[in-house]
């Protein structure tokens, strides 16, 4: 079993321009994370639990083989990690069992609906993860939205591997499923794009936005940096600020811990990135380079936004700075 | 499977991904707990991070006579 100094979050080798080949380590490594984990929750579970220390022993196993985990098996650890620290070890056993009977994940991205067949393994443990009052914003969509948005996804990623090959790399190394939700009959509020830190490999997206290729392709840069600074957060906060501690947010409007505006100010810088690039691509039309160019520009004010008040009010952890500094570097032109 | 068997030593947040990052976190006194939600609703370090926006138009009109509230988180 891996001691703890031997947990690395790869930030230390973090590059801000996207890569195929350290998305996939990125992947490994929280991979890697997680086999160590179940291992010591196993050895902590075996004297009461024998049978469930030998399901996490055999998942542990299959990473370490090279299987890879769909987000759910991920949501189950926490379920799982949550109960064993608060000392109920046999609920922490009952979800091992769960855990132990997830199959791997199948290769490439998987489209599913929130009220679809394919999601009823995966919806009832983000539920329990979210809470109730967050888990109500994400409602079911219709198999026929679904379809129609799938389309489009693909389209979008289609243009993502054409003109920015190395985000499409890194994006499909690090995301294994989609789940389509949609705000429910009566909410002021809609959500556009989620991601969640415990379930790596998910986006959810709410298919009545981005309506075209091109906006596809930026919620994906968008969602995928905040999957990529999780998987970079694993030995330390970015942030040392406290959570009651509230700042005026570049991509919300409501007031966010330090925490979410780190997130929001790298993830306009990695837009930005992608924006930028496909407004030089040639082998685009020039009115999707104009708009992609418009969309850059609104991506850099919110850097700018967002690094102001992480510059004023921040107190950035190591792994921040450094992967901070990466950004900021980039939009500086370094 | 045994129920309430007796456990071993208290089992180290450090050694477990992402409780481990919280567990930081208490260190520097953020205001988290390992283990520990808050409202029902995890810590915020490992939590949802979502984009909300208004409800557009077409969308909101056709539901005009509901008064279901979403606050934006």
């Amino acid at each position: 079993m891996p001691a703890l100094s031997a947990v690395t979050s790869r930030s230390d080798a973090f590059r801000f321009v996207p890569s195929t080949v350290e998305g996939e380590a990125i992947d490994a490594s929280v991979h890697e994370d997680l086999a160590g984990s179940l291992a010591y929750l196993a050895e902590h579970m075996a004297p009461a639990h024998p049978e469930c220390a030998g399901a996490l022993d055999a998942v542990a196993a299959r990473i370490r083989d090279g299987q890879r985990l769909p987000p759910v098996a991920f949501g189950l650890y926490y379920q799982m990690g949550e109960a064993a620290l608060t000392g109920d070890l046999d609920a922490a056993a009952d979800i091992a069992q769960v855990l132990a009977q997830v199959p791997a994940a199948p290769p490439g991205l998987q489209v599913m609906r929130r009220g679809g067949a394919e999601a009823q393994a995966l919806w009832p443990v983000l539920e329990e993860r979210f809470g109730p009052e967050e888990a109500a914003g994400f409602a079911p969509v219709s198999a026929e939205l679904a379809q129609e948005f799938e389309t489009r996804l693909n389209d979008g990623l289609a243009l993502m591997q054409k003109t920015l090959p190395d985000l499409h790399g890194e994006i499909t190394a690090i995301l294994r499923e989609v789940l389509l939700a949609q705000a429910p009959v009566g909410a002021k509020m809609e959500f556009d794009g989620a991601s969640h830190y415990q379930f790596w490999g998910l986006l959810l997206l709410n298919p009545n936005h981005h309506k075209t290729p091109l906006a596809v392709v930026e919620v994906l840069a968008h969602e995928a940096a905040h999957s990529l600074l999780f998987g970079l957060t694993r030995t330390e906060p970015l942030v040392l600020n406290p959570d009651d501690e509230l700042f005026t947010s570049p991509l919300r409007i409501d007031p966010r811990p330090m925490d979410g505006i780190y997130h929001a100010t790298f993830v306009s810088a990695r837009m930005a990135w992608a924006m930028e690039r496909m407004s030089e691509s040639p082998a685009l039309p020039v009115e999707l380079r104009h708009e992609a160019a418009r969309l850059a520009a609104e991506d850099r004010a919110n850097f700018a936004k967002g690094i102001g008040t992480v510059d004023a009010h921040g107190r950035l952890s190591t792994t921040g700075a450094r992967i901070m500094d990466q950004a900021r570097a980039y939009i500086d032109g370094q | 499977m045994t129920k309430n068997a007796p456990t071993t030593a208290a089992i180290d947040p450090t050694r477990l991904m992402g409780f481990r990052v919280v567990a930081a976190a208490d260190a520097c006194e953020m205001g988290t707990k390992v283990g520990s939600k808050v409202g029902g609703k995890p810590v915020k370090i490992l939590d949802l991070k979502v984009g909300w926006k208004p409800v557009s138009k077409p969308y909101a009109s056709s539901i005009m006579a509901a008064k279901i509230g979403l606050k934006p988180d």
